[in-house]
């Protein structure tokens, strides 16, 4: 079944039951984002096509999206109508395969979901992976021109230094200029360290219980609206290194808390922490 | 399951701050065992699975961090350790 913890869209979210329940349909298509993007050749859910959030989600020269069209060929190469069904599952608690589902919206596809708790939970309730590769059947995918009112763009993040709520979701490491990238991959970033002047430090991985999945309406409500005063009628947008644990902290807001006016910055810290002349709020020194 | 450390240079990662470690059940290696790193706060940090010797290796900056092993079948360990600048610290997992 579909999650009915109270959440805003709980279409948004289906559970590992449900997944399992809906293998043999025919416009379920199961897709898996990782992180490792080797994980789904090592064994995945029967059905599920892989999508490599780099290989295939951006362009391989300009830092940007694939194009409409390329997206287009892309999604019929892995036999997904415009009408299907899309559940996206993955690893560390679904952290890419957010962001595939936030970038399935801005191209407009309708009907998206995430198995709560992704590959872990899958997993660790001892269900079944195989290695077997699934058929498919290419379709005419059409998506619809980018939607810009769940993606924010440097320009309107610069403008909205100050003035636009804006919620940092790296480490409070990273936040506070200690670190340039999590702890536990190589430091390779931005020019500079630090945060967006004004922006509020809530890791991403605070919205997550310890199995891989999303904590309960009334405990997001506590740490995003009373915590940090995220109004739900108004804008905010959420950034982190390189925009994918922000997806995730979009999809809390926009999907299970309904906040109407959520972006996400995906050009994040490593596109603003190299721009010039940029206001940055460094809190971190080095011990003299 | 128990934990215990030590200090276990590793050339090909000196100068490194790494926490590497193994996991076993009844002496053998347990492989893909869901890793999770979290800071001082219990932040979750990052997640690795454990590989066909059930090792698992995080680059870390010094301090405080716990480990925490999830498995099928409920199984769970969880411990803190300790690092310096510049230290490969070597752990000892067993479910």
């Amino acid at each position: 079944m579909t999650e009915q913890n109270g959440y805003a869209n709980p279409d948004a979210l289906v559970t590992t039951q449900w997944v399992a329940d809906h293998l043999s349909e025919g416009s379920l298509e199961l897709v898996e984002v990782d992180e490792d993007t080797e994980a789904y050749e090592r064994g995945h859910i029967p059905g599920a096509v892989s999508l490599h959030w780099k290989n295939e989600l951006q362009d391989p020269v300009v830092r940007d999206f694939v194009t409409k069209d390329k997206f287009e060929k892309l999604l019929g190469s892995k036999g997904i109508g415009d009408n299907d069904t899309v559940v996206l599952y993955g690893g560390n608690n679904n952290w890419f395969a957010a962001y595939a589902y936030w970038y399935l919206k801005v191209y407009g596809h309708a009907n998206v979901k995430l198995m709560n708790g992704g590959r872990k939970k899958w997993e660790l309730e001892g269900r079944e992976l195989t290695t077997e590769a699934p058929s498919i059947k290419a379709t005419e995918y059409r998506a619809n021109d980018a939607d810009l009112g769940i993606r924010a763009l440097r320009d309107e993040v610069i403008a909205g230094v100050g003035k636009v709520p804006m919620v940092d979701v790296r480490s409070p490491d990273e936040f506070s200029g200690k670190l340039a990238a999590p702890a536990h991959l190589p430091q390779e970033a931005a020019q500079r360290k630090g945060h967006i002047p004004g922006a509020k430090n809530k890791p991403w991985s605070q919205a997550a219980n310890e199995d891989g999945t999303f904590k309960s309406l009334d405990e997001l409500k506590a740490i995003y609206e009373k915590e940090l005063g995220l109004d739900p009628n108004q804008e905010t947008i959420a950034y982190c290194r390189i925009g994918e644990r922000s997806s995730h902290t979009w999809f809390v807001l926009k999907e299970l808390l309904g906040h109407k006016k959520v972006k996400n910055y995906d050009g994040s810290w490593t596109e603003y922490g190299s721009l010039v002349g940029v206001p940055i709020q460094l809190d971190y020194r080095e011990a003299q | 399951m128990s934990f215990s450390s030590c200090v276990s240079p590793d050339p090909q990662y000196k100068g490194e701050t790494a926490i590497i470690g193994t996991i076993k059940k009844d002496g053998e290696a347990v492989a893909g065992v869901f890793v999770q790193l979290l800071d001082s706060h219990r932040a979750f940090v990052g997640e690795v699975r454990s590989d066909k010797q059930g090792g698992f290796r995080f680059f870390v900056g010094p301090g405080d961090w716990r480990i925490v092993c999830l498995a099928p079948g409920d199984q769970r360990a969880e411990d803190q350790v300790t690092i310096a600048q510049g230290e490969e610290l070597d752990v000892d997992i067993r479910f």
